[in-house]
Formats: C-alpha cells, structure tokens, sequence
C-alpha cells in the first residue's frame, strides 16, 4: 500500500509559534506604545485647547467690550464652525452664558454637547479657570473652560474640548503605514522560525537516521559517524551512536590483535589456521585492521538559507529604491555589479575572503542606506549589489564543494522569501520616517546576519575541518560536538 | 597473554557530552523568543513612526493656529485701509501670540520680497528673512507650507491683499528640539516597555514550555536511552538478545533503530563467539 505524504506538522508548529508569538509581543507593544503616547499627547492637546480657548475669549471680550449682549453677537455660527472644521484636534467650542446656558457652538451637536455642559464639574472648572485653568474630564472629552469678563462679572463661559479617542484613531490611521513592516516581520518571523527548526531539529534528526541505516546496511569494514552534534536530547543521542561505533571498533581491533598474538605464541599450525580464519570472517573489519571509522562534515541545507535569501532580500530592495525613484537606467550597472559579485564568489575568491569582503561592503552600504538613490553615491549600489552577489555566489560555491543538493522548489521558495522581504523593508523605508526606516533596515540587516552566522561559521572553517577529517584518518568517536 | 575480553564491559557510557544543550525544549523557546522579539521591533518601529506623524500633525496644526491668528490681524488690518508696512500694531499681536506659545522661538511676517517687517525678535526687522530662496512666497507657492530641517520646524503662510495680490508671508518657527524631546521621551519609554514585554514573554513561554509534555523530546530522549543501552551490551562478552522495545517509553526513528539493533546484535554476538573461540584455543595450546 503506498503510504500518504504526511504534513511536516513540526515545522508548521514551529512557524505558529513564531508567528503568535510574533502577534502577541506587537500587539502588546502596541498596547503600551498607544497609552504612552496617548497621556503624553494629552497635555499637548489641553495646552492647544486652552489656548484656544484664550482667543475664542479675547474677541468674544472684545464684543461684549463694545456692548453686544453674548447672545447677539453675529456671525457666531460661522465663526464656532471653522474653529473645529480648521483644526481636527479640537471635538467641539461652546458658549455658555454664567447659568451655563449653551448660546454658540460648534463641532459635536447638541444632544451630544448638552449632557456635558450640564456636568458640574465644567461650570466648577470656569470659574476655578480664573486663578488656574484647568482641564475638566467628562465622558472621554477634556474640557478647558474659561471665564468671560465684563466689567470684572462673569457674563458667561467659553468652553474647548479636545478627545483621547481621536487622538488614538488619529495613531491607528498613522499606524497603518506601517503594514508593509508588519508584515515583513511576520515573514521573517516565520524564516528565523523554520530555520531554526530545520537547522536545529529536522536535518541532525534526518542525518541521524542516514547514520543507522548506512550502519545497518554496512559490511563492517568502515563505518560513518556524526561529524557534528547539536545540544540536547538529539545531540546526546548522537553521541551515543559515534561512542557505539567507537566502542565496537576498539572491541574489533582488540579481538584482532589478541587473535594474531595467539597466532604467533601457538606451536600448532593447525591451531594458528584456526584462529587466523576466525580473525579473517570475524565480520568486523578487513584485511587492513579494525573498521574504519569516517567523520563526516555533515553540511546541510540549511547552510545556504541564511545567504541565498539576504542576497535575495538585498537585490531586491536595490530593485524596489531605483522603480520608486524611477531610475531605470541606474539598474544596469547595479546588475553588472551583482553578476560581478557572483561570478567572483564562485570562481576567483577563496571563500573567506568573500564573505570578509562582504561584511565589509554591508557595513559601509548601510551606513549610507538613508540616502535616496536620486542623491546617494553609485558606489553604495554597486556596493550593496556586489554583496548580494558575492553572498549567493558563496552560497552556491559552498552546495558545489559539499555535494548538497537543492531541489528547484526549495531554491524557488528561499529566493521568493528573500525578495519579498527585500520589497516589504523597502517599501516600509519609503513610507516611514527616516530615522525609522534606517532602523527597520537595521533590524533586516540583523536578523540577516543572525541567520548568516552559522553559515559564515562554516564556510569560514569548513576547510580545515575537512582536511582534518579526510577519510582514512580515524576520527575520534564522540570526540567534537559542534 | 592478553586478553580480548571486553575489558570496557562494565565502564559506564561516556558522561552526556553534546547533550548539554538546550534541546527540543530550548529550540522551541529560542522559536518563540526569535518571533517575539522579531514582532515586538516592529511594532516599535511602526509606533514610532505612529507617533512621529501625530507628533509633526499637531505640531503643524499649532503653529498654523498661531500663523492663521496672525494673519486674521493683517486681514483686518488691511480691511480698515491700513496697508501691511504700517500695521505697527502686529507688534503687540505677535507678543500676544508668543506669551500664549513661550516654546515658539520667533514670528515673523515678511513682505514679498523676503524683507522681515515685524518679528517677535525686534533687532531683525528689517534684515532679509532667513529662508531659503525655495520657501520665499511667490505666486505658485502654495498657500502653506511646512519644513522640519535640522535645527527648526518651520511653517509658512502666504498672505494676499483684498484684491489676490501677493503681499508676503507670516513665518512661525518652533526649534526642533522641543519635538526632539518629546520624540526621545516616547522613544526610551517605548524601548523599556518593549524590553519588559520580551522579558515576560520569554518567561512566559520557557514556563509554559517546561510544564506542558512535549512527546517529541520524549522520543529523542528514549532514542537516547536505546543508544545508551546498546552501547552497554556492545561491550558484553555474551551479548544478551534485544528485548523488545518498551511501548510506554517511545523513542524516535523507530525502523531505523531496530534494523541497527538487529545488525548490531549479529555483529557483537559473532565477535563475542569469535573472542570465546581464540580465548578456548590459546588455553587449549
């Protein structure tokens, strides 16, 4: 019976997890960054509204000054209306004679300005407002309430209010700017998630697994063990099957001396013939000695995620910059650069000194990201194309020389990711501000970089290691856990 | 003579080296704290930026309202035929307008030619207004703009005459670091909170981790156990048969493990027959 693919349920749990945890931490940064913006925005706005109230006050004064009953001031209509209408921080401006009677408003309506006018606490605040205004708190509206003068009597209050609530849907609307960067965060959220899952888990478990059938299925003479080890419970278990090998390669070599000792200490040579055809069929070992015992360098795929999608992710925010500033002609030479790039990493340079000359063109490329590429030099375009370019060719340089082999739907899939990223943390520096957009680079660059170190570790040491390790040379069992 | 018996037989497995790590449960929380960490930044990235914006809104709605009162004065100014040059009392208006707003560091007005005629700072009336030759007011200026550079946040108001013609523009400047201020005030306290916010979450989820089962580091631990075992009885001289594998205590690779055990067990029972053979004939000799 043919046996149904099963769902990588692992890795799909291990993107979940990233993912809500991802959605969680936002939303409560969110949370509190609302609240710490909305109390600190809260004095600004009673400051605005007092102020506003203030002149509302000097040419209300000025009328009454010359005589006009507050009631029959003309042209109060329009002039209550344009006050909300011209500045969206203010909810509504109300006159009120001294029994708080509204005469002129403007902004909210009525059924909704009479109930709050009518709250003690307002006409309590105009008349405290003489000695030190205030702002009065009423149903999620503050009110800055000031005092109207004639001849030193109060004939009447006028009555400013500004609202958290717009304040909050004002952040909500500024905010949503921001969704490119959203969702390039659960996009990498969900990279740094499947790849620590494959690079942790699933690729030692699997090579795990090639160990004991390549065991099971060998004749004795060589064995294979594990040339690095991860932590915990796989690593320790991995262990254990290189110190087995090991053990029983030392039983086998034990055996063998001892048998060719008896050998040469027996007179009888039919006794010796004896003890020789036992040693020779003993099924561990050849004619050379004790089974062979092979590390492995054990690259893996996951070596060239980190590089294959920040290549990706790099060229194509190059690619987004130039089509937003509509710069097409500026692309050829930043092509040529990223096919230098490649080729160089793939051909000429050793490849530590790519990745060194890598690192070194990223670090001056993002010093100089904040400029446009209307005014940045050409250098940090074609300095950040050739990083891209040396990294994927390093990364292909890196499958070529161990052997590893990347189907077209994986390769597809991780320059899909990257070029994506690259667009969404472009299109998020275009909309936010520039000391943000510089750090959302930032945080791209980082996790870039979280996800290059293990690759560049073993790009960089690889090749000694592998001279170390040669086959032939007896490695020792358990001896080095990466 | 020596002997090929298993000296090692009874010497322990090797102490947990390369299992001291963190394991299935310490990935997993390395996965949450990665994704917590990855989406508590942007969220602080894109309050910033939130805030940045509402921040530079009201920011400009303020100096507009003092731009706006100022120009209201000229209007009527110019209504009752006093024309601009001689409105001295725009002095007192924009003292007014400064005593209400202390933070702003100048008002001015200048006429079209970039002249300053009145300014809260009365030593520059009269100098060239300190603007750059794009902002100056001409006839396709817009009738606002806005500027935040380096140093200063500018807002700028075209003025007119009764009949449309240019007359020259009201300047309001406020120094960028009482915004700065603010902006940095936000920022620490949103960078403290998001810092907090990852603490209690990674703790959240290394408690939750370490109480709740998690059957697949169970399977590598058994996985584990298995291999101890079979290290133990590849040092016996008389291999005992494997027993068949506990259902209660599950370990990972399952076919695998048990195509190894069988190879193994042919292999060490063969050798400890070979060991027991030579042993019987060096002593028969």
């Amino acid at each position: 019976m043919a046996t149904r693919p099963r769902l990588p349920l692992g890795p799909l749990l291990a993107v979940l997890l990233a993912l809500g945890a991802a959605l969680l931490g936002g939303a409560a940064t969110v949370f509190v960054g609302f609240g710490q913006a909305e109390s600190q925005f809260s004095a600004v706005l009673d400051e605005k509204a007092l102020s506003r109230a203030q002149r509302v006050r000097r040419d209300l004064e000025l009328a009454v000054g010359l005589g006009i009953p507050l009631a029959e001031i003309r042209g109060m209509w329009d002039y209550m209306e344009q006050i909300p209408a011209n500045d969206p921080d203010i909810r509504f401006v109300a006159v009120t004679d001294a029994a708080m009677q509204r005469l002129h408003y403007g902004g909210i309506g009525r059924e909704r300005l009479d109930p709050l006018l009518a709250d003690p606490r307002v006409a309590r605040g105009g008349r405290a407002a003489g000695i030190e205004p205030e702002a009065v708190s009423v149903d999620g509206f503050s009110i800055s309430s000031l005092p109207l003068l004639q001849d030193g009597e109060i004939v009447g209050f006028v009555h400013v209010a500004v609202q958290g609530k717009q304040l909050r849907e004002r952040l909500v609307r500024h905010a949503r700017g921001s969704l490119p960067l959203v969702l390039l965060a659960l996009l990498l959220a969900a990279e740094l998630a499947a790849f620590l899952y494959s690079a942790g888990h699933s690729e030692p478990l699997a090579r795990l697994r090639r160990l004991l059938e390549a065991a099971a299925r060998s004749d004795g003479s060589r064995f294979e063990l594990s040339g690095r080890h991860a932590g915990g419970e796989l690593g320790a278990a991995m262990f254990r099957f290189n110190a087995l090998m090991h053990r029983l390669s030392q039983r086998a070599d034990r055996f063998l001396a001892y048998a060719e000792e008896v050998r040469r200490a027996v007179f009888e040579a039919g006794v010796a013939a004896q003890v020789e055809s036992l040693a020779r069929d003993s099924e561990l070992g050849s004619a050379a000695g004790a089974p062979r015992l092979d590390r492995r360098l054990d690259a893996r795929r996951s070596d060239l995620w980190p590089p294959l999608s920040l290549a990706a992710a790099l060229l194509s925010a190059i690619l987004c910059w130039f089509l937003l500033a509509g710069e097409w002609a500026g692309l050829l030479p930043v092509a040529a650069a990223a096919a230098l790039g490649l080729a160089a990493a793939r051909l000429l340079l050793p490849t530590g000194l790519s990745l060194a000359g890598t690192a070194v063109l990223g670090a001056v490329a993002l010093l100089l990201f904040r400029l446009s590429p209307a005014t940045a030099p050409p250098a940090v375009w074609i300095g950040l194309a050739l990083g891209a370019g040396l990294l994927g060719g390093a990364a292909l340089r890196y499958a070529r020389r161990h052997g590893i082999r990347s189907g077209g739907a994986w390769l597809a899939l991780r320059l899909l990711v990257g070029g994506a990223s690259g667009l969404l943390a472009a299109v998020s520096a275009e909309r936010l501000i520039e000391p943000v957009s510089l750090a959302g680079l930032a945080l791209l660059a980082g996790a870039g970089a979280m996800l290059l170190r293990p690759a560049v570790r073993r790009l960089v040491l690889a090749a000694p290691e592998r001279e170390a390790a040669a086959p032939g040379s007896r490695g020792t069992a358990g001896g080095g856990s990466a | 003579m020596s002997d090929a018996s298993p000296s090692s037989a009874t010497r322990p497995a090797p102490a947990a080296a390369g299992g001291g790590g963190p394991g299935l449960r310490g990935l997993l929380l390395a996965i949450a704290v990665a994704g917590l960490l990855v989406g508590t930044v942007a969220a602080v990235l894109g309050s910033l930026a939130a805030f940045e914006r509402t921040l530079m809104t009201t920011v400009q709605s303020r100096l507009s309202e003092v731009a706006t009162e100022v120009a209201r004065n000229i209007e009527n100014g110019l209504q009752a035929g006093v024309v601009l040059e001689q409105q001295r009392r725009l002095l007192a208006v924009l003292a007014d307008e400064r005593t209400q707003a202390p933070d702003l560091s100048a008002i001015r007005v200048n006429d079209e030619r970039g002249r300053i005629l009145f300014s809260t700072n009365e030593a520059e009336i009269g100098e060239a207004a300190p603007l750059a030759a794009a902002e100056m007011p001409n006839g396709d200026a817009p009738a606002q703009w806005f500027r935040a550079d380096g140093a200063r946040i500018s807002l700028g108001l075209r003025l007119t005459g009764l009949f449309g013609e240019p007359l020259g523009s009201v300047t309001v400047t406020l120094p960028a670091d009482t915004v700065d201020d603010q902006r940095a005030r936000y920022a620490i306290s949103l960078a403290l909170g998001a810092v907090a916010i990852v603490a209690a979450g990674a703790l959240l989820a290394a408690l939750l981790l370490a109480l709740l089962p998690l059957p697949g580091a169970a399977r590598l631990e058994g996985l584990r156990r298995r291999l101890d075992t079979l290290y133990e009885r590849a040092g016996l001289a008389r291999p005992q048969p494997s027993a068949a594998p506990d259902p209660a205590q599950p370990a990972a690779l399952p076919d695998s493990l048990a195509r190894f055990e069988a190879w193994l067990d042919r292999r060490v029972g063969s050798l400890g027959e070979r060991e027991a053979e030579v042993r019987r004939l060096d002593e028969t000799a």
